[in-house]
């Protein structure tokens, strides 16, 4: 592509930026597929390590998020009730938001030549829940 | 006049990412190269 534009073209990171909301208190999950060009084909990552963690910033809490590969070329990013029950605070419709992102060690042949990439970002929006299995809040 | 080129390094990065969300809705996102 060819350009001769007065403004800067703009290079660099350019993650996927989505909102996902968790019912405080649920099992909540979504699902990363990595596809080659024709979305069909999954790519190959199963040498790629993965971590995803979410912050509170009322708490300064970071929380790790569970990562599995359930299929080839897929990621599911889990946020267990365990955790999700302790975000956001009193009863109303929207408890809290958090940041979070998924973050990709495409391994190299040595430490120097690991590959960092951040392929999602986002904000968790947390909803408020009234019902609550462990007993009163 | 020469021709500049400036090409970022994702050539081993996939091409298309797809977010599935519980509720079975997806979204497709090219990752741009």
């Amino acid at each position: 592509m060819s350009s001769s534009s007065y403004g800067p073209e703009i290079f660099g990171a350019d993650p996927v930026n989505i909102k996902w909301s968790v019912v405080r208190g649920d099992t909540s999950s979504i699902t990363i597929s990595f596809l080659e060009d024709d979305e069909v084909t999954p790519y190959n990552i199963s040498t790629w390590d993965f971590i995803s963690t979410a912050y509170e910033k009322s708490t300064d809490l970071i929380d790790i998020l569970t990562v599995t590969k359930p299929s080839p070329g897929t990621v599911t990013i889990t946020a267990p009730a365990s955790i999700t029950k302790d975000w956001g605070q009193g009863r109303t419709s929207k408890v809290g938001e958090l940041l979070f992102d998924l973050q990709v060690t495409i391994n190299g042949s040595s430490d120097a030549l690991d590959v960092i990439w951040t392929p999602l970002i986002g904000t968790i929006s947390v909803i408020g829940d009234i019902t609550y299995l462990g007993g009163s809040l | 006049m020469p021709v500049i080129k400036v090409s970022e390094n994702k050539n081993n990065l996939p091409s298309v990412i797809k977010i599935t969300y519980q509720s079975g809705k997806s979204q497709t996102f090219k990752v741009k190269k």
